[in-house]
């Protein structure tokens, strides 16, 4: 075969040309690819609103009452391990300014005129918080009356930051003013310190609150203003009971105490 | 499609050059086919949205042989009907009218890019800058592939003429 002109390789390319593609056909495929396309980008679209619905509905639950319990109630509740270190969840703003707080070693103790009062209103104008509170620090010091041992024993801590912290001073700070006027009998009266802390890290004078175990009798006081009957919002009211003072080491709790020896 | 007159249009006025031109890229009458329609619903997806139909259809046509070539080692290989070797048949009398098919196997044996540089050359009758448009490559390199897919095309023919 010679070698081919141009003339000969046009002639060989338009050679067979004539019938047509079936345009029906493309117009149906395009309609069909069409239609998978949009029920791709809607399936898409539903996966990420579901998605997105689900995680925002956790971080609602989380955040709320903190009933959720688990890791998801860990993030704006938390109790710091050995270390200190704070959940991950919480602010670093208000982390640090939490990690700042330390507890007294002791139960907060006021003046027992203060915790006395003798009408409805004296102690109910008086606010517990001066300020605004965004994060605060539970001490828990276990039962009272047992003074000697909790010289000892490190108080436990309950670091609450945003919402359930402003619940917990709310619910505080709306507690009733006045005495209960049954009288309320109680084995045991736990003893905690609430030590408030507001948006620029300035930590607040600490709040007493003695929880007896009946649901009737509890008092809470800063010196000058007095709450009774308090009820910890839900979640919370659980995550007190189960805090409680570290034992001291075998070493100290062996060794004579000083009101032993005297 | 808001116009699908138009699509309808533009189908029955360029259908069978670009239906032609698919079969010599791929050298199968049916795989041609396919390659066009391929093509078409791109275009048709686009349609209303594209200022040139035509360049657009043949980038798409080129583009899809193009993707298909590269998909072969791990896609679907039709097996129907064995490859054609070039030279098989060259022993035989080659009468004028079987030239042009010669010529078409021979066209089977270049490369895709090669084969396409041809058939937009000298069946789509574009220019070189056309050409380069088309298959997003430098002019230069459409001279280039062109005058070596030509030369191979001489070489094969006068070697099959021996």
């Amino acid at each position: 075969m010679a070698p081919p002109s141009e003339f000969d390789l046009r002639a060989a390319l338009r050679d067979g040309e004539g019938d047509e593609p079936d345009v029906n056909q493309v117009i149906i495929a395009g309609d069909t690819r069409r239609a998978q396309r949009r029920t791709r980008i809607l399936s898409a679209a539903v996966i990420i609103a579901v998605v997105g619905g689900l995680g925002v509905g956790a971080a609602e639950f989380s955040g709320g009452d903190g009933s959720g319990g688990g890791s998801a109630g860990s993030a704006a509740l938390h109790r710091p391990a050995a270390g200190g270190l704070a959940a991950p969840a919480i602010p670093s703003a208000a982390r640090d300014a939490l990690a700042r707080v330390s507890c007294p070693s002791a139960a907060p103790k006021y003046a027992a005129a203060d915790t006395n009062p003798s009408g409805n209103s004296a102690y109910g104008s008086t606010r517990l918080f001066s300020g605004q509170v965004s994060s605060v620090v539970v001490c828990a010091y276990g039962p009272a009356f047992h003074a000697a041992n909790t010289q000892l024993r490190s108080p436990a801590r309950l670091e609450l930051a945003g919402r359930q912290a402003k619940r917990v001073a709310s619910s505080l700070e709306n507690a009733p003013t006045a005495a209960p006027t049954a009288s309320c009998s109680s084995t045991s009266i736990e003893q905690y310190a609430v030590i408030p802390v507001d948006a620029s890290g300035n930590q607040g004078r600490p709040v007493a609150a003695q929880l007896p175990s009946s649901p009737c009798g509890a008092l809470v006081t800063n010196g000058t203003a007095v709450r009774f009957d308090w009820q910890p919002p839900p979640g919370v009211a659980a995550k007190l009971e189960d805090l409680s003072p570290t034992e001291p080491p075998d070493s100290l709790a062996a060794s004579p105490t000083p009101s032993a020896t005297s | 499609v808001r116009d699908e007159e138009g699509f309808r249009s533009f189908v029955e006025t360029n259908g069978a050059t670009l239906l032609h031109a698919a079969r010599l890229l791929t050298g199968d009458h049916h795989r041609g086919e396919d390659l066009v329609q391929t093509a078409l619903i791109k275009v048709y997806l686009k349609w209303g949205r594209i200022d040139a139909p035509l360049p657009y259809a043949r980038r798409a046509l080129v583009n899809a042989h193009i993707d298909q070539t590269r998909r072969k080692w791990w896609g679907e290989r039709p097996t129907e009907t064995l490859p054609e070797h070039a030279g098989e048949e060259r022993g035989s009398d080659v009468t004028a009218s079987d030239s042009r098919d010669e010529l078409r196997r021979m066209l089977n044996g270049l490369a895709p890019k090669e084969r396409a540089v041809i058939v937009l050359r000298y069946y789509c009758d574009l220019s070189e800058q056309e050409t380069a448009a088309t298959l997003g490559m430098p002019v230069g390199t459409v001279k280039s592939t062109c005058s070596r897919a030509l030369a191979r095309l001489r070489v094969e023919a006068t070697s099959g003429a021996r």
